[in-house]
């Protein structure tokens, strides 16, 4: 449904607006509470990846919410969802590509600066 | 000027501003907007890609100085100026949405609290890295700045860039309320508001982002 192209009826208008500005509220008071809980659970002693899990899933939550319904998306045109995601969908798996690409554990510079002090390093290799 | 020509040139504007059919059924500047938006995310998506990336090659225990990260940052001040971007956001819906009503009056005083907001962030960010440049000697935490270390380098680039987004949404905001000013600014001019509220709806949802991978992460 297209917000602008579907009606232009000012009364229409004027109900849908008053309708979500409750909407916006309720989706305030949600992520601000959501950014609490973030805040609180990195310092309860529970699992490392218990705690990864729920951060992650909260992010996700609340980034979500912005984008459906301060950003309209739930309300406008689908194909603005597909553009969207297809720029989501490359940003998160160019970090999966760049995750596996350097995949090199921690680099041991006492190992390399040793080997490049060896003189024969330069000739052997 | 003459006042026919004035009102010609209004009339113009007028009809550049409202909304035309187009193929795909969706505001050209909506359109390009949300291409522009999905091109961010890839931009943003490197940013915040390298520095984790480094942050998990180069750990604290190799790099010089030793910086122990949950020492230099203030977890309090983040989370903070996350809360106040996220009002930002609440009072920018309701920007767009009072322009939509055409309620100018309501327009403004909305417009005004998301310029407000965001210049507090700003100033948050700011703060935050004079704080770390400086370090805390007596505590013994060096200073981190954009060259003496990797963290630094992708730290700073990566929330300098959003800092340099969230300065850009204020500086449209600021001359979107002026212009409210004229009286050239009527319901057909909605489209535009929206535009700016999803670039900073956008610049929220990044700094969503940031503060769980960069920030919160840290403490775990």
């Amino acid at each position: 449904m297209s917000h602008n192209s579907d009606h232009h009826d000012p009364e229409i208008v004027l109900l849908e607006e008053n309708k979500r500005f409750y909407t916006f509220i309720n989706i305030a008071f949600f992520l601000a509470v959501l950014t609490g809980i973030e805040l609180l659970i990195i310092y309860v002693p529970f699992p490392t990846w218990i705690i990864w899990t729920v951060l992650i899933g909260l992010s996700l939550v609340k980034f979500v919410c912005v984008i459906l319904w301060f950003m309209h998306l739930i309300y406008d045109h689908r194909f603005l969802t597909l553009l969207f995601m297809a720029g989501l969908l490359i940003a998160t798996l160019t970090y999966i590509a760049m995750m596996f690409i350097m995949q090199a554990d921690r680099v041991d510079w006492d190992a390399i600066g040793a080997s490049l002090l060896r003189p024969q390093h330069f000739f052997y290799t | 000027m003459s006042q026919s020509s004035s009102n010609t040139v209004d009339s113009l504007l007028d009809n550049v501003h409202t909304t035309h059919p187009s193929s795909t059924g969706i505001d050209n500047k909506k359109l390009a907007m949300w291409a522009f938006l999905g091109s961010d995310c890839m931009f943003f998506g490197t940013l915040i890609s390298t520095h984790l990336i480094y942050r998990k090659l180069y750990p604290e225990s190799v790099t010089e100085p030793k910086i122990v990260v949950t020492d230099l940052f203030d977890i309090e001040l983040t989370s903070f100026s996350t809360f106040i971007l996220l009002l930002s956001s609440f009072f920018m819906a309701l920007c767009v949405s009072a322009m939509h009503k055409g309620q100018i009056k309501s327009f403004r005083k909305n417009c005004l609290l998301v310029i407000f907001f965001g210049l507090i962030f700003l100033g948050c960010q700011v703060y935050e890295f004079h704080h770390f440049a400086h370090g805390n000697p007596d505590k013994g935490v060096p200073s981190l700045t954009l060259s003496n270390n990797i963290f630094g380098s992708t730290f700073y680039l990566m929330t300098g860039t959003h800092g340099v987004h969230v300065a850009i949404g204020v500086i449209i905001l600021l001359v979107m309320y002026f212009y409210s000013y004229s009286g050239k600014m009527k319901t057909a001019h909605a489209i535009d508001v929206e535009m700016a509220g999803l670039y900073w709806h956008f610049v929220d949802i990044v700094w969503i982002i940031i503060f769980t991978a960069v920030y919160l992460v840290e403490y775990i």
